[in-house]
């Protein structure tokens, strides 16, 4: 009974009119975004989040999440017609939507993309508010120790699955927990790294250093490269697939609807993950792997279904246990902060209408994405003919008065564009930027939780082996630190032994 | 790749020195009552470690191997001229207010992809110049006026 009485309160507050408007406009940019190749739904948020200031809090978070799951939705426009990837969970729909759109079939590769992703979009929300609730219910009984084993965790897992190196993903999560600890130290009060600064004193500003290295550093990257976006032209026709495509799809659309949900759950993980496991999935279970990579449907459903399905699970962890999973929730995360919201397992009982409000507008949500993405489909195509040389000055601009805005200082447009060149060279070096933001996003609660742990055992570490939640969690982690460094060693091993 | 991993990981060795050193004067305290510079040191310390794995080159992805072609400067150029732009902005900005020092950067930076429309990127740096202050004043933005008090 309470459940549904949520579930009318969430709706209660979500259809209010002016909700109602931040979520179509958080839609509406999150599919813009995901349809320009060059800005991710990371850089967008960050942008935003300044702009977010003076609205109400729960209408700010559901633009935000608007943001995230609309660039799911729009992402695969541009795979499917461009064969560039809107975002990185588009990456796998190119190998087979595009294939689809050269052999005259555009239109049933973005309706089954659309429908795919609204059906995964849709039960990933009823998964969100079957399991936030009781997870929250049991996070209640953490305490310290199995909050530093669990981010301890969510950072290793971030790293593994980074796409690059291991280590320099660890050297990113390192400097991310060194940065958050400039500012005033939490129990003694003493600045720490502050440099004499004044402005440093309250740390170094997160939005600030996120649009940096998102949006700043973004920009300037796409300022070296021209790209050729030659846009399939054929006439878009036969949006709606037929049951030949959806008896092909079903099943693909269902299973990518669970690999997404579990892997966004996990820490660390999320979308781009979901589609590319998905993708494999695919191929592994089909009669015909042979056809994918030359336009299999299932190519296109699974992933499209599970990057959507991920972009509701990742909200857990965040809404429940108040742990970003990804770059992503950590911009949420700072989005609630900014509201004096503290996101954990308190949220739904000190603001129930912020939480249900939230999962009430993704189901809004999905329904309005499923109708900005099949009929105005040839808007976005449109907006694909845009040039980077006119985009670029407006995120700029946009950057610029965002976080000038936050505090009416000129020493954050500084940070900004420190970090924005910081950004950009770590770029060039091959260093992933999202293990630095998570890190610092964590940083200040796991230093916090650790020094409760110490103190509460006396200086000895074994507390955290000595708690069920806490030693699985530090096993997991090891496990995945253990079987990174050894694989490197084989491999460095087999090249050596080659090279011989 | 392995000479941009070299020069990256003796920067952040030196980094990870300096934080040590920084923390250790922060007072490390005990482990039972962590001082503030307790957790600064020990990622520090992890930091270190890594960097020195980077620059032994354990644990490269496959990736790394790959030499990469040197950054050449015709890249470089446009990325490094927003940059000294942006930064010519940030000292300029409550200088002389946000239209003019908005009006000059937007036109840099059509002037860079688009150098021979002069008048059309005149024009519409005026234009997103003025639009934009008008539009986030509505939205109850402070913007620096500058010392001509140009804007309101």
């Amino acid at each position: 009974m309470d459940f549904l009485q949520n579930i009318i309160l969430g709706f209660q507050v979500s259809l209010q009119p002016i909700n109602l408007l931040y979520c179509f406009i958080g839609v509406f940019i999150g599919t813009l975004v995901g349809v320009l190749p060059g800005i991710g739904p990371a850089g967008a948020m960050a942008i935003l989040l300044p702009a977010t200031f003076h609205a109400p809090p729960l209408s700010s978070i559901i633009m935000l999440a608007g943001i995230y799951y609309g660039a799911m939705y729009g992402g695969s426009t541009t795979s499917i017609l461009v064969n560039i990837p809107g975002e990185p969970a588009s990456v796998v729909t190119c190998l087979d939507g595009y294939q689809m759109a050269r052999q005259g079939r555009a239109g049933p590769a973005l309706g089954i993309s659309a429908f795919g992703s609204f059906i995964a979009g849709t039960i990933g929300v009823l998964g969100l508010m079957a399991v936030a609730g009781p997870l929250a219910h049991l996070a209640l009984r953490f305490g310290p120790p199995e909050y530093v084993s669990l981010m301890v965790l969510g950072l290793i897992i971030l790293t593994y699955l980074t796409q690059k190196s291991f280590i320099k993903a660890l050297v990113m999560a390192a400097l991310g927990l060194i940065l958050s600890s400039v500012g005033l130290d939490l129990i003694s009060g003493q600045a720490r790294f502050t440099l004499n600064i004044d402005h440093l004193l309250d740390g170094v500003g997160m939005v600030p250093m996120i649009m940096g290295l998102f949006g700043i550093a973004e920009v300037l990257e796409n300022l070296e490269v021209t790209v050729d976006r030659s846009i399939f032209k054929a006439h878009l026709k036969g949006l709606f697939p037929n049951l030949k495509d959806w008896a092909a799809s079903i099943w693909a659309i269902i299973r990518g609807t669970v690999i997404g949900f579990f892997l966004g759950v996990l820490p660390g993980g999320g979308a781009i993950l979901a589609s590319f496991v998905s993708y494999a999935v695919e191929k592994r279970v089909s009669k015909h792997p042979e056809k994918f990579g030359k336009g299999a449907i299932e190519g296109v459903a699974g992933p499209e279904s599970a990057n959507n399905a991920a972009s509701s699970g990742a909200f857990i962890p965040l809404m429940s246990l108040g742990i970003p999973s990804n770059v992503v929730m950590a911009m949420l995360f700072a989005g609630l902060l900014l509201h004096g919201i503290r996101p954990g397992p308190l949220l739904i009982k000190d603001y129930p209408d912020i939480f249900w409000g939230v999962i009430a507008s993704m189901y809004v949500g999905n329904v309005m994405l499923l109708a900005l993405n099949l009929p105005l489909i040839g808007l976005w195509v449109q907006f694909l003919k845009i040039p980077f040389r006119f985009l670029f000055p407006m995120i700029i601009i946009f950057c610029l008065i965002g976080v000038y805005s936050l505090n009416n200082s000129v020493f954050d447009i500084g940070v900004m564009v420190l970090f924005g060149v910081v950004g950009y060279i770590m770029r060039k070096f091959d260093y992933e930027p999202a293990p630095l933001v998570l890190a610092y996003v964590l940083g200040p609660m796991l230093e916090q939780a650790l020094r409760q742990s110490l103190i509460i055992s006396d200086g000895s570490f074994a507390i955290f082996f000595l708690r069920p939640i806490s030693v699985v969690c530090l096993a997991v982690a090891a496990f995945l630190l253990i079987t990174s460094f050894t694989t490197y060693s084989r491999k460095m091993r087999r090249e050596a032994l080659q090279e011989e | 790749m392995k000479k941009l991993n070299r020069i990256s990981s003796i920067f952040l060795i030196g980094f990870s020195i300096l934080i040590c050193f920084g923390s250790i004067k922060l007072g490390i305290g005990t482990l039972g009552n962590m001082g503030p510079g307790f957790m600064p040191f020990l990622i520090a310390a992890i930091l270190f470690i890594l960097c020195v794995l980077i620059f032994l080159g354990i644990g490269e992805g496959s990736e790394d191997k790959e030499e990469r072609p040197p950054l050449g400067w015709k890249n470089l150029l446009i990325p490094g001229s927003l940059v000294i732009a942006l930064f010519g902005y940030l000292l300029l900005l409550e200088v002389l207010g946000y239209l003019i020092t908005t009006f000059f950067l937007m036109s840099h930076m059509l002037f860079v992809s688009e150098p021979k429309k002069r008048l059309t990127n005149i024009f519409v740096a005026a234009m997103v110049a003025m639009l934009s202050f008008a539009a986030f004043r509505w939205l109850q933005v402070q913007l620096p006026v500058g010392m001509f008090h140009i804007g309101w």
